[in-house]
């Protein structure tokens, strides 16, 4: 019983001078502290604007969808597309761009409207998608930061399998 | 024997210290390694990356240098390996492909895989062998 006590009575101490000494650490940063809390939601719309790469909301995907004049590329894995993705999208996993991207690249011009999302606001692979594009010579991106996620959450139409 | 508890000792302490360094000086990069695992909620996304360097910190010198604190710290850096092993396993399985965030806060770092696994799994069978080894010489007393 006195090992058990003794174990916790361990346990505490290190986590309790763990975390005094980051709270300190965190106050005396000499480069500024960072913040206790932050909102991590807006992280990828913040870091596109920082690109000057534009967004597009909800709304706005929804005309894209329908008209049909943007490539659609989901930058989730594929067996994530495969289970739903935004009606006319084009399976582009981030991970894979570098073997992939042969595949689609016969289709487009530099100068194709692209629009590029993943599964949401925790996801960055749409964004890192769109730096590569860039990289590749597009020169007409869209993110769309809500992702699958935003689009399925607000009931819009949602495509299962492989594209045609 | 003496010589392999010592060995398995410095071998946890000297990851969990190394690992702990560049994470206490550049928090912000570290805050987004946790944030690209997604599996903390956006909260606690900054409380996780500054607390969690300093355990690691902790918890490796206890176990090198306060010989009453050995079990305690033990314990918890096979709670830590058990934790990103699973966080880590959890991410290969989702297909997320990010770096480990564990030595580097580098998010450009190589990406993790399997041997990040191994790694952990060889770690954590050297604090099973410190366990068994201290209990073994307590029952002896």
């Amino acid at each position: 019983m006195r090992d058990i006590r003794s174990l916790a009575g361990g346990l505490a101490l290190i986590v309790g001078v763990a975390v005094a000494a980051a709270v300190l650490a965190n106050l005396l940063r000499p480069s500024g502290r960072i913040a206790w809390v932050e909102d991590w939601s807006h992280y990828i719309e913040a870091r596109a604007l920082e690109a000057g790469l534009p967004l597009a909301d909800l709304p706005a995907v929804e005309t894209i969808v329908s008209n049909g004049q943007h490539v659609v590329f989901d930058a989730r894995p594929e067996a994530d597309y495969l289970q739903g993705h935004l009606p006319g999208a084009l399976s582009l996993p981030y991970t894979e761009v570098e073997d992939r991207f042969e595949d689609v690249q016969w289709r487009l011009t530099p100068e194709q409207p692209v629009l590029a999302y993943c599964s949401g606001t925790e996801c960055d692979e749409s964004f890192l998608l769109s730096q590569f594009l860039r990289k590749q010579g597009f020169t007409n991106l869209l993110l769309f930061a809500g992702g699958f996620d935003a689009w399925q959450k607000a009931g819009k139409p949602v495509e299962k399998g492989a594209a045609p | 024997m003496n010589w392999i508890v010592w060995l398995c000792r410095l071998a946890l302490a000297a990851v969990f210290i190394g690992a702990s360094i560049p994470k206490i000086i550049q928090p912000h990069d570290f805050a987004l390694a946790v944030f690209r695992y997604q599996m903390a909620p956006y909260e606690l996304v900054n409380l996780v990356a500054l607390i969690l360097p300093w355990i690691e910190l902790t918890a490796g010198i206890a176990l090198l240098l306060i010989p009453k604190l050995r079990a305690a710290a033990n314990l918890l850096i096979a709670g830590m390996l058990a934790f990103f092993t699973v966080a880590i396993s959890i991410n290969l399985y989702r297909g997320i492909d990010i770096a480990c965030g564990c030595f580097t806060v580098n998010a450009e770092a190589g990406h993790m895989g399997w041997l990040n696994l191994a790694r952990n799994i060889a770690l954590l069978a050297a604090c099973a062998f410190l366990w068994w080894n201290s209990s073994r010489k307590e029952s002896k007393v």
